[in-house]
């Protein structure tokens, strides 16, 4: 349970340490209410080690705010790259995927018309503008020595 | 000072414990409620949300033996419309009629009809549906469909088949291997927001489609379209109404080429009369006529109840019960061997050794040769043929059948018939698939066809001389294949009228093969109905011109000549 603060003993042997917020305003290590002006006009003065005074003066190293700084825009950086790189892969296999539906759409295309062009009638109607016609018999050549060949 | 309301914070603390409780007992109880059909909420909520899209499996190819497509599967779109949405349907129309090149009256019902969806336009080509696709019309939109091309158009149609608008095979092997050669579709399964738009980390389940398989088929396309040409223009030489033509391997049962004319080009086989589609050689069962009598001789022969030297004294006609039966013209009383009355075609002739043989016998050959009974090729409709019972025969059944009328048989059948003589004897079932081809290339070699013996072999070479003397010096003159030996047999049948008994309509055949004494090739022509009913008038001429071309073709060379049997009439 919290004590007032005018309850403390004027002479108290050990001090209250007060810390800094970032921000730089006193936090005390009690959850109190923030005490009226008056009473903190009353309170006596408390000496704080000089140690303890550096230290809560002190704020963090430039390298910290270097070394954030770096953290950050490193990552808005990659953020930024990452979605660039995302959309300008979606950007390519858009591209691909369209090329790959024209070709396919080609290649149907060429299918149909080297099955169209090569059906025997095709062919046929080709030939006689061509002026070739059907044999109207067989030529046989006869190769010595080669036999005949036989039932089966 | 105020005390610090500790018990306030309590109660607060509870009432919040509680109200948190509350939502989480509601959230569960919706979670886990039942709905309907015993689905519960959170289930039902994934249903609405999941949408199973169908992922077509691209139907497989038919090819001809050499590879070259017959049938092939392209990408299509089919063009619908939302008539809701269609600004303009008089100036719509007007644009898409002019890329489709139809009349432009002829799209706007669909355009300006009640309702969220009507079709333009089916199976439209790639590029013609990307063209109207550029038109930017409001209410206009795509889907994509396979479509079925055949190539070469009319060719082997009857054989092929083909397939409806759906993707389902309709005829032909089309409908025959259909579960072959549609795969199997896949899908996918994924959660989609109301916004149409896909869910990220939702479900999202693929199947793969299963592509189908290709189907080599034994036509050779040059074979076919050679045939089909010379169908056509034997029926349109002879004022025919049909015609129908079979070319297979007498040895591997391959069916080479099979024709129908009228035929039709499948890629349009709506617009013609759906009795063109019938692939004839196979589904049409018709009187043989004398192409049949070689079966008759098979069977005396095989049986021992003629010799080849015997002679008999043949009239042009003869009385059976109250019936008169006929040669196809007068002529004396003539002394003929079995090997003339085959050259000659006498039905009395074959009668009499039909009768010597008796109705039994017949009938076993009849049988043993495949009549009445399917041939097994695969084929959807495949007739019989009609071969009465033994008990049913009349007493002019056996003299009839002798000569081929009384009876019905398939083209298929009789190209079979000959095709067992061609092979020694022995019955080899004919078949028109030789292999399928898997989508990752596999070849399925077709199990080898059944087989049979029929008759001896030494059979089969007296029936081969006396087919030779056929067409050497008988009725098949006109059959003559120049350098090569010809063994066949006309057939001139009387087509039966619908009420009964014969009228003047015939079906004239020539069934042949070559070279006689080492066969390669069966071709069995039909031509129905000609103004010339003689079947070498009608038929030689188309045997000698199929068989011209495929002996170029397949490269088949001559063979020595079987000898002539011993015979009486014609020539030496």
């Amino acid at each position: 349970m919290s004590v007032p603060a005018r309850d403390l003993p004027a002479t108290s042997p050990e001090p209250r340490v007060t810390r800094r917020a970032p921000a730089g305003r006193p936090v005390t290590g009690s959850i109190r209410p923030p005490a009226p002006a008056r009473t903190t006009a009353a309170r006596p003065r408390t000496a704080i080690p000089p140690q303890l005074r550096r230290r809560a003066r002190r704020g963090p190293h430039p390298a910290f705010w270097l070394f954030s700084a770096t953290v950050v825009i490193a990552m808005i950086v990659g953020v930024v790259a990452l979605n660039a790189m995302l959309a300008q892969t979606a950007f390519a296999t858009h591209a691909a995927r369209a090329d790959l539906a024209e070709l396919v759409e080609r290649h149907e295309v060429l299918v149909k018309q080297l099955a169209t062009s090569s059906a025997p009638g095709r062919l046929a109607d080709w030939a006689r503008s061509q002026g070739m016609v059907m044999p109207d018999r067989v030529a046989i050549l006869s190769v010595p020595g080669v036999a005949r060949p036989e039932r089966g | 000072m105020r005390p610090f309301p500790t018990h306030r914070l309590i109660a607060l603390l509870a009432v919040m414990l509680l109200a948190f409780t509350g939502i989480v007992v509601r959230l569960a109880s919706l979670q886990g409620a039942r709905v309907q059909d015993g689905q519960t909420l959170a289930q039902y909520g994934l249903d609405h949300r999941l949408r199973t899209i169908p992922l077509p499996a691209e139907r497989g190819a038919i090819r001809d033996r050499h590879g070259a497509p017959l049938a092939i599967s392209l990408d299509a779109r089919d063009i619908y419309a939302d008539p809701r949405l269609v600004t303009d349907p008089v100036g719509e129309a007007a644009q898409i009629a002019a890329i489709l090149e139809v009349k432009p009256k002829s799209l706007l019902p669909d355009l300006t009809a009640d309702g969220t969806f009507t079709y333009v336009a089916r199976q439209v080509d790639e590029d013609v549906a990307r063209r109207i696709e550029q038109l930017q019309l409001p209410g206009i939109g795509f889907l994509g469909v396979p479509k079925r091309y055949y190539p070469a158009g009319p060719l082997a149609a009857q054989v092929l088949g083909f397939v409806g608008v759906d993707g389902v095979g309709l005829a032909g092997l089309e409908q025959e291997w259909d579960t072959e050669l549609a795969g199997i579709p896949g899908e996918r399964t994924a959660e989609i927001a109301p916004n149409g738009q896909p869910i990220a980390q939702g479900e999202n389940v693929e199947r793969d489609p299963v592509d189908g398989v290709d189907l080599v088929t034994t036509l050779d396309r040059q074979i076919q379209f050679q045939a089909q040409q010379a169908l056509a223009a034997a029926v349109d030489a002879n004022h025919a109404k049909a015609g129908t033509i079979v070319v297979m391997d007498p040895k591997t049962g391959d069916v080479y080429a099979m024709a129908s004319v009228p035929g039709f080009d499948a890629n349009r086989f709506a617009e013609v009369d759906p009795d063109v589609w019938r692939n004839r050689a196979i589904t049409d069962a018709f009187e043989p006529g004398s192409v049949l009598k070689v079966v008759t001789a098979a069977a005396a022969l095989e049986t021992g109840m003629v010799s080849m030297t015997e002679r008999f004294q043949v009239p042009d006609a003869m009385k059976i019960d109250e019936f008169t039966i006929h040669d196809s013209h007068p002529h004396p009383v003539q002394t003929m061997t079995l090997a003339d009355i085959i050259a000659q075609s006498s039905n009395i002739g074959i009668a009499k050794v039909a009768e010597r043989m008796g109705g039994d016998r017949l009938d076993d050959f009849l049988q043993r040769f495949g009549f009445g009974a399917d041939t097994g090729v695969g084929f959807p409709g495949e007739s019989r043929g009609v071969l009465p019972a033994l008990d049913d025969w009349t007493a002019t059944s056996v003299a009839t059948f002798s000569y081929g009328q009384g009876m019905t048989v398939t083209p298929l059948q009789m190209a079979s018939v000959y095709a067992t003589i061609a092979n020694g004897g022995g019955w080899v079932q004919p078949r028109l698939v030789r292999a399928t081809r898997l989508p990752d290339g596999e070849v399925r070699t077709a199990p080898p066809p059944t087989t049979r013996r029929v008759i001896d072999e030494a059979t089969a070479d007296l029936l081969t001389q006396m087919l030779a003397l056929v067409v050497a010096d008988g009725t098949g003159t006109t059959a003559r294949v120049q350098g090569y030996q010809v063994a066949g047999k006309t057939g001139t049948a009387l087509k039966p009228e619908a009420g009964g008994g014969y009228g003047e309509r015939y079906v004239a055949s020539f069934i042949g093969f070559l070279p006689a004494s080492a066969p390669r090739l069966v071709i069995a022509g039909f031509i129905d109905e000609p103004t010339t009913i003689y079947g070498s008038i009608a038929a030689g001429p188309l045997f000698q011109q199929v068989a011209r071309y495929a002996i170029q073709r397949l490269g088949i060379a001559p063979a020595d000549e079987v000898s002539l049997p011993p015979h009486l009439l014609g020539g030496p």
